[in-house]
């Protein structure tokens, strides 16, 4: 162990740096849980789509040996649009339930961050506000897909 | 099974074994996808950087989750840090239609070899000693402590070079983007040696981080078509498997430990990917 450890040390002027939610909560539980719940809902949709997909292709005829042979478009992108999923999710289409299973996990640190601003409003902490706003607006570019 | 069903059940055990080490060491898990993608499945490298950016955020997420309920995470510091990260990448994502997949394997080979250097040079510093915050830290409130495990208790921290950290965290953010990875090692390099942070906290800051930054550009990924749906499922779910199970683990060992594990894994790694990037594979 190093020796310029400190243990038990009394807070030096930053017991502000854990941040406490109102009713003496700490934030950390909060963001825990969100985080959790929402891999969670992500993951159980993709489970459920991959299941749908392992379910309809029926018994293998072919045996390829690259992955690039298997997926859809011969190794090459495929297309994706909002109503495509939308389509795909109504009539039970399992890659678009997939699909829609990755939007929720891609959703799943928007959230994070959108309540993070949320405790930070509460806690009147501006700097961190303005902060943690701004990185939800840039996720909200990411999400929309600004540029491809 | 023989066919894509049999590729979709190895795929997922892969992912299993990337996201228990990936989670041990701090890093997204994504730096073994790729190659595991491209090298052992034969994928595209585009495709396979899509579907590891989505797994990212899982293992991110999942891990992370674990970490701030421990209190190892500092929140503050990794909220100011994902101004950077975002940013960064998205400007990586847009830049990599521009890239051919040569110079993708290139890059992702220097970027391992380059988390490798800092892993030996400081191989065992858990808590860097004498630091003093410096101003932003101090009026931002970055210092922290993170509870002791072995002797109870808690350690305290100071936080330093706050410019400088957050400078190598766009850079971070711009290889996550680019190459479809969490970019742990940058960011964790960025806290360990920067900005001085105890090993432990930047590596479950750096977690923390990881799926902001993942989100960031896994949308353009996503809309771009590069999200492959049968590649990334097995990827995620599995990735998500074996970083909760490495996640558990971690607050029992001590860092030289994972470090030590993960080093020869990363080193060979690497070497195929520039391999591939320079055309001798």
């Amino acid at each position: 162990m190093r020796e310029n450890m400190v243990i038990d040390a009394p807070p030096q002027g930053n017991d502000a740096s854990v941040p406490e939610a109102p009713g003496g909560h700490p934030m950390e539980i909060y963001i825990s849980y969100v985080l959790r719940i929402g891999v969670m809902i992500a993951a159980a949709i993709i489970l459920l789509g991959t299941i749908l997909f392992l379910a309809g292709i029926g018994p293998s005829q072919s045996n390829p040996k690259h992955l690039n042979d298997v997926i859809g478009n011969g190794g090459h992108s495929i297309p994706v649009s909002p109503s495509s999923i939308l389509h795909g999710v109504v009539s039970g289409n399992a890659t678009a339930i997939i699909q829609l299973g990755v939007l929720a996990l891609i959703l799943t640190p928007m959230t994070r961050v959108a309540m993070t601003a949320v405790l930070f409003f509460a806690q009147r902490d501006r700097i961190f506000v303005a902060i943690t706003s701004v990185v939800f607006l840039v996720l909200v570019l990411g999400l929309i897909g600004v540029g491809s | 099974m023989g066919g894509i069903d049999l590729f979709i059940f190895e795929i997922f055990l892969a992912a299993i074994a990337a996201g228990l080490i990936g989670s041990l060491v701090g890093l997204g898990g994504g730096v073994l996808i790729v190659p595991l993608l491209t090298i052992g499945f034969g994928l595209d490298i585009r495709l396979a950087i899509g579907a590891s950016i989505v797994s990212v955020i899982a293992t991110s997420s999942g891990a992370a989750a674990a970490y701030v309920r421990d209190h190892l995470t500092n929140v503050r510091v990794g909220m100011l840090l994902e101004l950077a990260t975002s940013v960064g990448a998205i400007t990586g994502a847009l830049v990599a239609v521009y890239l051919n997949a040569r110079v993708l394997f290139f890059l992702f080979g220097i970027i391992l070899l380059f988390s490798i250097v800092p892993m030996i040079k400081k191989l065992g510093e858990d808590v860097p000693g004498d630091v003093v915050s410096d101003r932003i830290a101090t009026r931002m409130k970055l210092a922290s402590s993170y509870p002791n495990r072995m002797l109870g208790g808690t350690i305290s921290y100071n936080v330093t070079q706050v410019p400088l950290g957050f400078g190598m965290m766009y850079v971070a953010g711009v290889v996550s983007g680019l190459l479809g990875i969490g970019s742990g090692a940058l960011k964790v390099l960025a806290m360990d040696t920067a900005m001085r942070l105890p090993m432990k906290v930047s590596s479950a800051t750096s977690n923390f981080m990881i799926g902001v930054t993942a989100a960031a550009s896994a949308g353009i990924y996503f809309w771009r078509g590069d999200v492959i749906p049968i590649v990334a499922a097995p990827v995620a779910l599995g990735i998500l498997v074996g970083a909760t199970v490495g996640a558990k683990l971690l607050v029992r060992f001590q860092n030289q430990t994972v470090r030590k594990l993960f080093l020869p894994v990363l080193g060979v790694v690497a070497v195929e990917m520039l391999l591939r990037g320079t055309g001798v594979l």
